[in-house]
């Protein structure tokens, strides 16, 4: 057995010993768990960023340009200062912008136009039949919004539509928290079956 | 996370996606070859099964208060 999966196996039980007790030792692996994970993402930054992003073509293919990132982010460090907590403002105004301006068009394409078209399905099929899939969809999308119209008070026929809403959403919570408690188990299984064959030899 | 990217589905915008140890079992049976999904099938419905009888259990005992505290 490699060093690793000992590692990996006392790791995992440290973590489990939490469901009898908080104890010394899982606080020492979740401050580890925390620790590797910042050095992991530094030095990631470090090198697929800083390194293979500006300082190499910066300084072995003197690409000038790029001069203007890296005085913008050195710029990003005067809020430690503030005498110099102003500079720190354009990096930040630049961020917001250019992020602004990627996302707003590509959200509003994917995560609505694409989506209300989507939602826009035939109600009949090509041979005559109710598209029964076609139907709950519209009536699911219109009695959520609906539900979420706070201009007309939720009484008489649009209220009972805007409670219909409220189904929808319910089977919507309910089909996530089921997939969250799936994706936990799976997880646990995981752990579990890596403990029992790798780790402790019990099952192959 | 399944349900957030669904509508992504729906729409053609994704093409395809494996939703956990289901879609890791069902993967392994699209390439023919039984690994970690398969074999954590049998442990997850097991599992599943015992969420379903701690859902009926829960609402048997709720709906039996309710009666009482009704009574009361």
């Amino acid at each position: 057995m490699d060093i690793s999966t000992i590692i990996a196996g006392l790791l995992t039980l440290i973590i489990f010993s939490f469901l009898y007790k908080d104890n010394p030792f899982y606080k020492m692996a979740e401050s580890l768990l925390i620790g590797v994970s910042i050095g992991y993402v530094l030095v990631i930054t470090w090198s697929n960023t800083l390194m293979d992003m500006l300082f190499e073509p910066l300084f072995s293919n003197a690409e000038l340009s790029l001069i203007i990132p890296l005085f913008l982010g050195l710029f990003m460090l005067g809020r430690f200062s503030d005498k110099t907590v102003a500079l720190s403002r354009i990096p930040i105004a630049v961020m917001i912008g250019s992020g602004a301006g990627i996302a707003i068009p590509t959200m509003l394409y994917n995560r609505t136009i694409k989506q209300l078209t989507a939602s826009v399905m035939p109600i009949f099929t090509e041979s005559g039949g109710l598209n029964i899939s076609g139907i709950v969809v519209i009536v699911g999308l219109l009695s959520t919004l609906a539900y979420f119209y706070f201009s007309r008070e939720h009484k008489g026929k649009f209220g009972a539509f805007a409670k219909l809403g409220t189904y929808f959403l319910m089977i919507f919570f309910g089909t996530t928290f089921g997939y969250t408690v799936m994706s936990r188990m799976s997880t646990f299984i995981g752990r579990m079956e890596f403990l029992l064959s790798d780790f402790l030899k019990i099952t192959q | 996370m399944v349900t957030t990217y669904d509508p992504y589905l729906a729409s053609h915008q994704m093409t395809a996606m494996i939703g956990g140890l289901r879609g890791a079992a069902e993967y392994e049976k699209l390439l023919g070859m039984k690994g970690g999904g398969s074999r954590g099938m049998l442990a997850q419905s097991a599992a599943h099964l015992y969420v379903i009888f701690l859902i009926v259990l829960g609402n048997i005992f709720y709906f039996r208060n309710k009666k009482k505290g009704a009574r009361q």
